[in-house]
């Protein structure tokens, strides 16, 4: 019974009135626990609670009925005795009346109406009770807003779950609905208000029911609230709510066509609103309502209707010339949101009363205007106002004409004809579609009637299309609309013909050969079914349109449209594969210009070419692949010319192929899925000619070729990366064997040798690269390409060989092995499972092959042990004997250190320890005689690298280590690296601040230019906590930078942390504490002329110095205002106009001084 | 064909003197009292709320800023005028105030400082003798003041009857007349009537006798005395000369006349104008230039008539607020601008050629 | 270009930009680069517009705060546009007054007040 005293504590907290919402929220759901638990029935807490139901003092009543109410509402899925249920509801239902104890009896009935039937739900007659109960008893607008909530949420759970218990209160219910929502201003119960409204509807239906008889009275209501608009808005929080409130009025206003007597008129009363969101909504009411009211009340109201559409758009049309609206034959409009829902209206209209239509072809003004066209002979000559209503009057047609056949012929019959002969084009069945015998189509045209004409060649194909998908077999014969255009066809499409070709000669946009093309894509687009756009008239559609694009010389107006219409036609005739269209468009069009790929023939430019080929494969799979085996025969075929016969002609003409195979072609097919083999035959294939191209004149093509020898070899490795990147695991196993094969073939590899470990003597004899070495480093970018892309799981054959073939080429300086070094490291596994693979190689097994030879540190024995500036400089010895070898070195660490970093694997330490010795070199070079023998000048270069390698470690590369090259990428690597980075950079920064002496410069300046890439490519987020650290730093670095203008880009990457840093909250703090050396480095950069962005960067930052506390920026106030006042006549305008803003903010700290 | 500049002349550039952080508004050397070897001394007053003393190093002949009078004005200190002795130095601000700066061999001290005028003095100036001192100011008025020993200064008049400020005051190098000119675009003379020390106006100089037609911004004696000079807003510079033989013989009031008006020469307000005891008119004005004249001789027969002899476009960066012909070196200029700067000019005639005046 | 830097300042009666209440238009600003020289007119929202020379003074600030020191700036407004239209432009063009006023911090607040940006 320990519960019951718990329980009980509970219900007489929740009752005193000392208890707060929370309070009471919880004991609730305590109870409730109890409740569900079975620990003790209903029925005993309600003889518990008697006396709290009960009572005289109406507080603890009504807060007791709420307990109640509210246990029940939660016990909404807790099965009760249809008994006890009967029992409560009854309860609840006289409470209704007891108006100080509403609230719980409101919840009290929702929460027992909307219980389910399975758990036991209120009868009919409990229900109807309730109902009657409510109207007798509740005076709901004089309730507060949430009990009116509650209510109107009673009644709707009522109209929805008893319609048929409740619907014999008849007059009752809706007179009583009509008082309880009369002058209901607040929106969430207005929303109930018409939900409900829209349930009589459908309970009512009857036009001589209870509804009927107060129709009136409750759209008298109703139509208050239109159109829904708030007084006192608060934002786009209830634009949304609007439009939620004028949706729902407006089902409740077409709830029943009972309301159409008055809702009709006063929705059209509205039109003439000179609010256009008036004008907006009552045209959406009137749609909707049309649809739902049905054509025979509608009926009557016919030409109101047209009037007011006629007047929306016709009589006043709101549209303007959209940007492009040049590319559309200067007819390119954006209609009004008044414009677009008239349209709307008329289209349910026309759909709903089909004699509506008459109305419109009768129209006086539209007749008269058509006739009128044709004193127009150029669209530019037509004046805005016209041109807005031709665009209207074509919409209007359009719409006529789309909903049937029936329809279609009806707008055929009255304008076609009259449309045709001002095109000199007759209608009768004529052996030549011309007025006169055999005359050519008129030397100008009457744009206007074509404009018009093609509109209307657009609704009938629309027409066509949706029968042909409807009826099988549909005889279009017997439609007037379908004979007029079979007549008048081959007309139409020598006129259009003759628009094109008059066209032709002009580069730019015109409305003639907009429209010509457009006419004809209409007439190509038709059915098969569709006999007056036979095939024949198909083929010389498709055959002009190819002679067009064939011989375009550059991609002019004319040739891109005429592309485009091919394209759309291809894609429609491929909708039914087997159909003669489909073989047509085969034959004429994509054979033609797969065709075209190879041959050197026809004027057409190869890069037309290819965007041509590549549109047309891109309307079918097959298509495609079509496209794709031309381009690479012919890939093949100019790789043999270029390189065997060192035709440089042929290499030209590759590099646009391999162009269009990795930029459009490969990404096509990787885009629908499904189609490895492509670039799987593909990589084959190049390595293919590589194996049987039998003398590869390198140099030849080189010489013949200049520059864009290297552009060829980038296209040839970007093709292989990509192709390779997108094959599977086994694939790439297949395509790496491959290119292992070819290179162990050929000479030069030293494979067969076997060495294990890089010797000095290969260094030496690679460092003078003979002919031979120049196919060698060939062949290796291109296996490098391959490495490159591949996926972790591929397991690489022979990895130590290769491994040694990149150290070696890489050591000459041959930056795509070190691409494929990192690649490696990045991707090779920790360890292999399983026994049979002994000869795969592992992360740490590569590592003890690279490390040694860069850093001369095995990864066994660990550097972080050793002082200061990493490694001992002896076991660089080897590498930087030359320096041109320690810059190779600088640079393979570089990419080696990027893809163990983004691994997150800790070897990448080491590698930058050695960075950093070879950047500070001269530091404690003093001892080592080895350089005394080096030029200062190289080594200045070496240490440059060194710096610079810091960058190609944070920076993403398009190269390699990409997502697309499947790169291990952990998460946040940038800001792991900026973290243990920056506590050495500080060491070594205040190291060679103790030896200021001038020859450290150098390396101190470049130890500020590694700094200064690592902050610059680090998310500024991971800069800003460490900024206390860093900002002095920062700036030392900007003032040591700003001596040598090539390093104008790292400045500005600085410029633009520093700026980060100034916007940031505890930037600023470490801001403060420098703030006249920040400031006197910027107001040096305000005159940096070497680069503008810095000038306005710098003023910029200047702007966010005056956020600082004022205190600590005053005394600096005159010195930037005389400073930036230089500014002000900056040659740059943006740098003035920051300069501006600058000193406006410097000024107003305190007005004092105005000059300077 | 006035613009024609006398190639007899030229105008060097001897130093730049910078150390104000704003405008400099005005420029007083420090007479000389016929001793030698007393270097010269240049005083100067800022937008920057200071005075600048600056001394020539009789080594090097360059001048340094020797001392900065701060924290006494509050506010733009307008104008600067040492005593004939040279012992003191008063400087008047907009802060309402007028400064008496002892100079105890060039560390200078603040013995009295002038109170009475409601709000910005304008200008302050010495009389011959150095027993009365005039101040003026946006209030309208004009105060003269008399130097009492121990530093007192009593003010004896102030005078009313300009109806706008008034930009500047001087007294006249020899007779007690005082001339102030004012915003109102007039030139008052004020005297002290027979032997009753009341002060009031005696005459007027104005559009009405063919006087400025704008803002009269400065004045400035000729050695002898029997001639002023003029500069205004209007663009134009006037000559004013009168009888003062007589002025001097006491025998009643010698009214001015005017004498000539040159015009046409800037072509922006003219701020400063200075008569230099050799006899050459030289003005600077907000058109950065800086002219010179002097009274040709060629045609004395409707009265003198002066003529351009020298200008210099482009002296300073900006507005030129003060020039200022040394008190010792004859052809020694000082000018000051809007830019900060206090210039040094030698102003010599070219050689091989006799100045003659 | 110079029309930007006066745009900002505001009438200070009114709390929007001068541009909107058309006390600056394009038309009234002359530059002449070449001579270092400008002249704006404006025209005080109210032909009394107790204001104009408030107006004026903060279009002087802006202009000494958008312009190189080597710009001779005239104020004037419209003609016929203000009562007293002669002593507001000597007013605004006599620069030792403009010096004064600015030294008055009330003024001066003030001044920084319609210069600052307005947004919206």
């Amino acid at each position: 019974m320990g519960e019951s005293v718990q329980w009980i504590k509970h219900i007489e907290l929740y009752v005193s009135s000392t208890a707060t919402p929370s309070e009471q929220a919880a004991s609730v759901d305590a109870v409730a626990t109890l409740l569900k638990k079975g620990f003790f029935t209903l029925e005993t807490l309600v003889k518990e609670m008697e006396m709290y139901l009960t009572t005289t003092d109406s507080i603890v009543r009504s807060r007791g009925n709420l307990l109640l109410a509210e246990l029940l509402d939660k016990l909404a899925s807790k099965p009760l005795s249809s008994s006890s249920i009967h029992s409560l509801v009854g309860f609840f239902t006289e409470r209704l009346a007891d108006w100080k104890a509403l609230r719980g009896a409101i919840v009290g009935c929702l929460a027992l109406l909307r219980r389910k039937v399975d758990v036991g739900n209120v009868t009919n007659s409990d229900a109807k009770a309730v109902a009657e109960s409510f109207l007798q008893n509740l005076q709901v607008q004089s309730l507060g807003q949430h009990d009116r909530k509650l209510s109107f949420q009673l009644l709707e759970c009522l109209l929805n779950h008893y319609p048929g218990a409740i619907g014999d209160l008849g007059d009752n219910l809706v007179y009583g609905i009509c008082e309880a929502v009369d002058g209901e201003k607040d929106p969430e119960c207005l929303l109930l208000v018409f939900q409900i409204v829209e349930c009589l509807g459908q309970i009512y239906p009857d036009p001589s029911g209870p509804l009927a008889n107060y129709a009136e009275d409750m759209f008298e209501i109703l139509g208050s609230y239109f159109p829904i608009h708030f007084t006192h808005p608060k934002g786009e929080v209830d634009d949304s709510k609007r439009e939620e409130l004028s949706r729902a009025l407006m089902l409740a206003f077409a709830s029943t066509p009972l309301f159409e007597p008055f809702s009709i008129p006063l929705l059209l009363e509205k039109l003439s609103s000179s609010l256009p969101s008036a004008k907006v909504e009552s045209f959406k009411y009137l749609s909707y309502c049309t649809a739902k009211y049905g054509p025979e009340r509608m009926a009557s109201h016919a030409e109101v209707l047209w009037s007011s559409v006629k007047e929306a758009t016709y009589i006043s049309p709101q549209c303007t010339l959209t940007k492009e609206s040049e590319l559309l034959g200067g007819m390119g409009f954006q209609d009004s949101e008044v414009m677009k829902q008239s349209f709307i209206l008329l289209q349910e209209v026309i759909q709903q009363y089909g004699d509506f239509i008459s109305l419109v072809l009768g129209d006086n003004d539209i007749n008269v205007f058509i006739n009128s066209l044709n004193q127009y002979k150029e669209m530019d000559d037509i004046p805005s106002l016209a041109k807005q209503r031709l665009h209207v009057v074509g919409h209007i047609l359009s719409t006529c004409a789309k909903p049937s056949p029936a329809l279609c012929n009806k707008v055929f019959n009255s304008f076609f004809p009259l449309l045709m002969e001002s095109l000199g084009i007759s209608v009768e069945k004529s052996f030549n579609g011309y007025l006169d015998e055999d005359c050519s189509p008129p030397a100008e045209f009457n744009f206007a009637a074509i404009y018009l004409c093609i509109e209307l060649l657009a609704a009938c194909r629309y027409v066509a299309v949706s029968l042909d998908s409807s009826t099988p077999a549909l005889e279009f014969s017997h439609q007037t609309w379908s004979t007029m255009l079979s007549n008048s066809c081959k007309s139409l499409v020598k006129t259009f013909f003759s628009l094109l070709r008059s066209m032709e000669a002009d580069q730019s946009a015109s409305s003639g050969v907009y429209f010509g093309v457009k006419g004809l894509e209409i007439l190509a687009t038709f059915p098969e079914s569709f006999l007056p756009a036979s095939n024949s008239l198909y083929e010389n559609i498709l055959s002009e349109f190819v002679r067009t694009v064939t011989s375009g010389s550059t991609e002019t107006f004319l040739w891109t449209l005429t592309l485009k219409a091919l394209t759309e036609i291809g894609l429609f005739a491929n909708k039914h594969p087997e159909s003669a269209k489909a073989v047509i468009f085969e034959k004429i069009v994509v054979e033609k210009f797969v065709s075209l790929i190879p041959s050197g023939e026809s004027a057409m430019p190869s890069s037309l070419k290819l965007k041509a080929a590549f549109e047309i494969g891109g309307t079918k799979k097959d298509f495609m692949l079509k496209v794709v085996h031309a381009l690479s025969a012919a890939i093949y075929t100019n790789f043999s010319a270029a390189y065997d016969e060192g035709n440089h002609e042929s290499g030209k003409v590759m590099i646009q192929l391999l162009d269009t195979y990795t930029e459009k072609v490969l990404p096509w097919f990787l885009k629908i899925g499904g189609f490895e083999e492509i670039p799987l035959n593909f990589a084959l294939g190049i390595w293919e000619k590589i194996e049987h191209t039998k003398y590869l004149n390198l140099s030849v093509l080189e010489i013949a070729m200049g520059a864009g020898y290297q552009d060829l070899l980038g296209a040839i490795m970007s093709a292989i990366k990509k192709s390779v990147g997108s094959c599977s695991n086994e694939s790439q196993e297949i395509i790496i064997n491959k290119a292992f094969g070819v290179l162990s073939s050929s000479t030069g590899f030293g494979f067969e040798s076997g060495s294990s470990l890089v010797k000095e003597e290969d260094v030496k004899q690679n460092l003078n690269p003979g002919d031979s070495s120049c196919k060698h480093e060939w062949l290796t970018s291109l296996f490098a390409s391959v490495i490159i892309a591949l996926r972790p799981q591929t397991s690489i054959p022979n990895g130590k060989m290769i491994i040694q073939l990149f150290i070696k080429s890489l050591l000459n300086g041959h930056v795509p092995s070190a691409h494929a070094l990192g690649s490696l490291v990045n991707k090779l596994p920790l360890e292999i499972k399983g026994m049979n693979c002994s000869g795969n190689l592992t992360l740490n097994k590569a590592l003890d092959m690279i490390t040694p030879t860069f850093t001369g540190i095995s990864h066994h024995d660990n550097v972080s042990q050793s002082n200061g500036s990493g490694i001992d400089f002896s076991s660089l010895r080897l590498n930087t004997l030359r320096m041109q070898s320690g810059i190779n070195t600088a640079i393979g660490l570089a990419w080696i250190g990027k893809g163990l970093l983004m691994r997150g694997h800790e070897k990448v330490k080491d590698i930058t320890m050695a960075l950093l010795s070879l950047l500070m070199l001269d530091c404690e070079g003093g001892d080592s005689k080895e350089l005394q023998i080096i030029d200062e000048e190289d080594m200045h270069q070496l240490r440059k690298t060194a710096a610079d390698a810091f960058h190609i470690i944070l920076s993403d590369s398009g190269e390699c280590l990409s997502r697309a090259y499947h790169a291990t990428i952990r998460p946040l690597y940038k800001q792991r690296f900026f973290s243990t980075i920056m506590p050495i950079f500080l060491s070594l920064v205040i190291k060679s601040d103790a030896l200021l002496v001038s020859p450290t410069y150098t390396s101190r300046s470049m130890l500020y230019r590694a700094f200064a890439h690592v902050v610059s490519d680090t998310p500024v987020i991971a800069v800003l906590a460490e900024s206390k650290k860093i900002v002095p730093i920062l700036l030392d670095c900007l003032s040591v930078l700003s001596k040598d203008v090539a390093n104008k880009e790292i400045i500005y990457n600085v410029l633009l942390v520093i700026s980060g840093i100034l916007v940031e909250k505890n930037g600023q703090e470490a801001a403060v504490e420098n703030a006249p050396i920040i400031i006197n480095l910027l107001i040096d950069l305000t005159t940096y002329q070497h680069m503008m962005a810095i000038r306005e960067t710098a003023i910029q930052c200047l702007v966010a110095m005056t956020e600082l506390p004022y205190t600590r920026i005053y005394p600096l106030r005159t010195k930037v205002l005389q400073a930036t006042s230089k500014a002000l006549d900056d040659p740059k305008r943006i740098v003035r106009q920051e300069a501006v803003r600058c000193r406006q903010s410097w000024a107003s700290i305190a007005s004092r001084t105005l000059r300077f | 064909m006035k613009n024609s500049v006398d190639e007899n002349f030229e105008l060097n550039e001897v130093q730049t003197l910078e150390g104000h952080t704003d405008r400099v508004w005005s420029l007083a050397w420090k007479p000389a009292p016929g001793i030698d070897g007393v270097p010269a001394v240049l005083a100067s007053c800022s937008g920057d709320r200071t005075v600048r003393i600056w001394e020539q190093s009789p080594a090097t002949g360059c001048f340094q800023c020797k001392a900065v009078l701060e924290d006494t004005h509050t506010r733009t200190v307008r104008s600067c005028a040492w005593s004939p002795s040279g012992k003191f130095l008063a400087t008047s601000s907009f802060d309402a105030t007028t400064a008496i700066w002892e100079d105890a061999g060039g560390d200078f001290s603040c013995v009295a400082t002038l109170e009475g005028h409601e709000n910005e003095v304008k200008s302050v100036s010495w009389n011959a003798s150095g027993s009365l001192l005039a101040t003026c100011g946006r209030d309208k008025s004009v105060w003269i003041w008399e130097v009492l020993p121990h530093n007192e200064f009593e003010c004896v008049s102030v005078l009313q009857g300009h109806t706008q400020d008034v930009k500047m005051v001087q007294w006249h190098p020899s007779v007690n007349i005082l001339i102030s000119c004012s915003y109102d675009n007039s030139i008052k003379v004020w005297a002290e009537d027979g032997d009753s020390d009341d002060w009031h106006c005696v005459q007027t100089l104005n559009q009405s006798n063919s006087g400025h037609t704008s803002t009269v911004w400065a004045l400035s004696f000729n050695a002898s005395g029997d001639k002023m000079v003029t500069c205004s807003d209007d663009l134009t510079i006037k000559i004013w000369g009168c009888d003062i033989i007589r002025m001097q013989s006491g025998d009643g009031y010698a009214p001015w006349m005017h004498i000539s008006t040159l015009s046409g020469y800037h072509d922006r307000t003219i701020f400063s104008i200075h008569w230099s005891r050799e006899g050459i008119i030289c003005s600077g004005a907000a058109d950065d230039a800086i002219r010179f004249f002097t009274e040709s001789k060629d045609d004395l027969v409707d009265g003198p008539s002066y003529k351009l002899i020298y200008k210099k476009e482009k002296a300073h960066e900006m507005d030129i607020n003060a020039v200022q012909w040394s008190s010792m070196e004859n052809n020694r200029l000082a000018s000051a601008s809007d830019d900060g700067t206090i210039k040094i000019w030698e102003f010599i005639s070219a050689p091989g050629k006799k100045m003659h005046l | 270009m110079l029309l930007q830097h006066i745009r900002d300042v505001k009438d200070p009666e009114h709390p929007y930009s001068l541009e909107e209440l058309k006390v600056i238009t394009e038309d009234a600003i002359e530059v002449d680069d070449k001579r270092s020289y400008v002249r704006v007119t404006f025209t005080p929202t109210v032909e009394h517009c107790s204001m104009a020379t408030v107006i004026g003074l903060c279009l002087r600030v802006k202009l000494m705060r958008s312009l190189p020191p080597r710009f001779k700036v005239d104020i004037r407004v419209a003609p016929g546009s203000h009562a007293s239209e002669a002593a507001v432009n000597k007013q605004l063009n006599d620069k030792e007054r403009v010096a004064a006023a600015l030294e008055n911090p009330n003024l001066v607040d003030m001044v920084d007040e319609c210069l600052a940006p307005s947004y919206g």
